[in-house]
C-alpha cells in the first residue's frame, strides 16, 4: 500500500446517517442520482447508502481493475447475499464458493453456441405466435408485451414445450412475486417488507414443486431433450454428484432472474429507437430481409453477422443498460491510484454513467448505431466484465435479434404518444421505459402484397 | 503478408464456443476445474491459410477474448 492514501471525494446532498444518507435519492432513480456523484466528484465518488458507505468507480481503467480483482477480496457474493432468498440456498451466492464456480460452468454449458442454435428457432416460432393475432395495424403497449413475450421464450427455451404451453401462466405470477420482494427497499429495512418476503418465500418453495414434477417426469422419460432443463440434469460436480432437484429448481429462477426483465427492456428500447430514427430503422430492416428471404436457418453463423441489427441493439445496451448498480464488497482494503476503499465499504460501477463518457465514446449522448466498438473492452459493460460478467449476453442478444428479425420483416412502428413519454425510469433495480410503452404498428406495404399474391 | 500470432485473455473468457464454431482447426473450449470452460489454442501460429476464419473468431467473440497480433 502506498505510505499516503488520497480522500475519495464525498457527494453532497447527504441526509443525517440516522435518515439513510443518500439512500432515498439514491433509490429515486440509481441511474440519474450516480451520474450526478459523477458530474460532482469524477472518478471516484463515495456516498451513503443507508449505513453502507458505497464507492462509485467510473472508467474503464477502474473498472478493469475491479473486474480484474480478486473475487474474495472485492466479493459479489458479499454484496448479493439478498438475492439468496430468492434463488435458494445451494445455489449461486447461497452455495460455497466452489460449488457456485461449477454452477457457472454448467450455465455456461446449456448457453454454449452450439446449443444456442436449438434456441433461435423456438424464440421465432413464439414471436410468430404472438404476431399471429395482430392483424394489419393497431397498437399496445410494448413493455408488457415483450415482458409476456420473454417469460414465454425464456421457459420455452429453459423447460421445453410441454412445460411451456401448460404452466406458463402459473410460472409467470410465480415468478413475478419473487420479483417483487427484491427492490432495493428492504436492503435497508428488511422488516418493512416482511409481507412481500412471505410471499416470495411461499412462491418459491411453489416453483421448486413445479420444477421437481418436472424433473421427476423427464427423469422416467426415455427421450433425450435439448433444453437448458436436460443440461442441467444431466450436469456433474468435479466428484461426479449431480445437482439436486432443489439446485435444479435454483439455476432456473437464476437463470430466469437475471435474463427475463432485461431482455424485455432491451427490446423494448430497441423498438423505441428503431421508431425514434426511421431512416437507421431501414437500414437494419433491409438486413433483416435479406436474411429472411435467403431461407438461412436462424442459426448463431448467420445470427452473428447481421451486424446492423447487433450494432443497433449494442447502441440501446449503450444508451440505455438495464443494469446499472454493479456491486461488491470490499473484503480486504482495496487500492487504486493511491487511494484505499476499506474493508466493509462497497464499490459500485455504473453502466448508465461510464457510456456518457466522452473519453469513451465520441459525441456520446448521440445514439449511433454504427459507432465502432470501443478500444477499451472495459468502456462498455452493459453486461459487467471479468470473471462475473453475465453469461447469458450473447443468449441475451440472440433473442433479441431474433425477435427483431421476426417483427421487421412483417410489421413497421411508430410512436403512439408524444416523445416525452418514453423516458428511463428506475422502479426498481432495472432502468426501463416509463409507462405506458405504447407504439403502433401497421404491416409492411410490400408484406401485404406479399400476402395477397 | 506478415504472420500473425493468436492472444487469449483468459480472465475474460466464458467459454462460450464462438471461436470453435468459427475456426475449430484453431479453438477449442474445455472444462476446467471450477469455474467457466475456457478456450485452449491448438495453436498459437496459425496457419496463414486460416487468417480469415481466425479474425472471424476474434470479431464475434461476445467477450473480446481472442486477440490476433500482427508479427514481423
Amino acid at each position: 500500500m502506498s505510505e499516503t492514501t488520497n480522500t475519495i471525494p464525498f457527494v453532497s446532498g447527504a441526509k443525517p446517517a440516522e435518515q439513510g444518507g443518500h439512500f432515498e435519492e439514491f433509490c429515486a432513480h440509481p441511474a440519474y442520482f450516480l451520474l450526478r456523484a459523477y458530474n460532482e466528484c469524477g472518478e471516484l465518488a463515495e456516498f451513503d447508502m443507508g449505513g453502507t458507505n458505497t464507492v462509485l468507480m467510473v472508467g474503464p481503467e477502474a473498472h478493469e481493475a475491479v473486474f480484474r480483482a480478486d473475487d474474495i477480496k472485492v466479493s459479489a457474493r458479499e454484496a448479493y447475499q439478498f438475492m439468496v432468498p430468492i434463488f435458494g440456498q445451494g445455489v449461486q451466492y447461497g452455495a460455497p464458493l466452489n460449488i457456485e464456480r461449477q454452477q457457472l460452468r454448467m450455465h455456461s454449458r446449456g448457453l454454449a453456441s452450439e446449443k444456442m442454435n436449438h434456441y433461435a428457432p423456438i424464440i421465432a416460432r413464439e414471436t410468430q405466435d404472438w404476431i399471429t393475432g395482430w392483424g394489419d395495424s393497431g397498437e399496445f403497449d410494448f413493455y408488457e408485451g415483450f415482458a409476456d413475450l420473454t417469460i414465454k421464450t425464456s421457459t420455452h427455451c429453459l423447460l421445453g414445450s410441454e412445460f411451456r404451453y401448460s404452466l406458463t401462466d402459473e410460472f409467470a405470477s410465480l415468478y413475478h412475486t419473487l420479483g417483487a420482494a427484491a427492490d432495493a427497499g428492504g436492503l435497508q429495512d428488511p422488516e418493512a417488507r416482511k409481507e412481500a418476503y412471505e410471499a416470495r418465500d411461499a412462491a418459491r418453495a411453489r416453483l421448486e414443486e413445479l420444477i421437481t414434477e418436472r424433473v421427476e417426469l423427464r427423469r422416467t422419460s426415455a427421450d433425450a431433450q435439448m433444453d437448458l432443463l436436460q443440461v442441467y440434469m444431466d450436469a456433474t460436480y468435479a466428484d461426479g454428484s449431480q445437482l439436486s432437484t432443489s439446485e435444479i429448481a435454483g439455476m432456473i429462477v437464476w437463470f430466469m432472474f437475471a435474463g427475463h426483465h432485461t431482455s424485455a427492456n432491451t427490446a423494448a428500447w430497441t423498438l423505441v429507437e428503431l421508431a425514434r430514427h426511421p431512416e437507421l430503422a431501414e437500414s437494419v430492416t433491409n438486413e433483416v430481409d435479406g436474411v429472411m428471404e435467403s431461407g438461412a436457418q436462424f442459426d448463431m453463423k448467420v445470427l452473428r453477422r447481421m451486424s446492423r441489427l447487433e450494432g443497433f441493439i449494442r447502441e440501446n445496451l449503450r444508451v440505455h443498460p438495464p443494469l446499472n448498480t454493479l456491486t461488491r464488497r470490499v473484503v480486504e482494503d482495496f487500492e487504486y491510484h493511491g487511494h484505499v476503499v476499506e474493508k466493509g465499504k462497497n464499490i459500485m460501477l455504473c453502466p448508465y454513467v461510464a457510456h456518457r463518457l466522452e473519453s469513451s465514446f465520441e459525441d456520446a449522448l448521440t445514439f449511433n448505431p454504427e459507432r465502432a466498438a470501443p478500444e477499451n473492452p472495459f468502456a462498455l459493460i452493459p453486461f459487467g466484465g471479468g470473471q462475473r460478467k453475465c453469461v447469458g449476453n450473447a443468449f441475451a442478444i440472440l433473442q433479441v435479434k431474433v425477435i427483431f428479425s421476426v417483427l421487421l420483416h412483417e410489421y413497421e412502428f411508430e410512436l403512439a404518444g408524444p416523445p416525452g413519454e418514453y423516458a428511463e425510469i428506475m422502479p426498481s433495480l432495472i432502468l426501463r421505459p416509463s409507462d405506458p410503452c405504447v407504439l403502433r404498428y401497421r404491416r409492411r406495404a410490400d408484406r401485404t402484397a406479399a400476402m395477397g399474391a | 503478408m506478415a504472420h500473425y500470432k493468436v492472444k487469449v485473455d483468459h480472465l475474460l473468457c466464458q467459454g462460450h464456443g464462438v471461436c470453435v464454431e468459427e475456426c475449430p482447426e484453431v479453438f477449442e473450449v474445455v472444462d476446467m476445474e471450477t469455474g467457466y470452460p475456457k478456450v485452449r489454442l491448438k495453436s498459437e501460429l496459425p496457419d496463414q491459410a486460416l487468417r480469415g476464419k481466425v479474425q472471424d473468431a476474434v470479431d464475434y467473440c461476445p467477450n473480446r477474448t481472442i486477440t490476433l497480433i500482427e508479427i514481423d
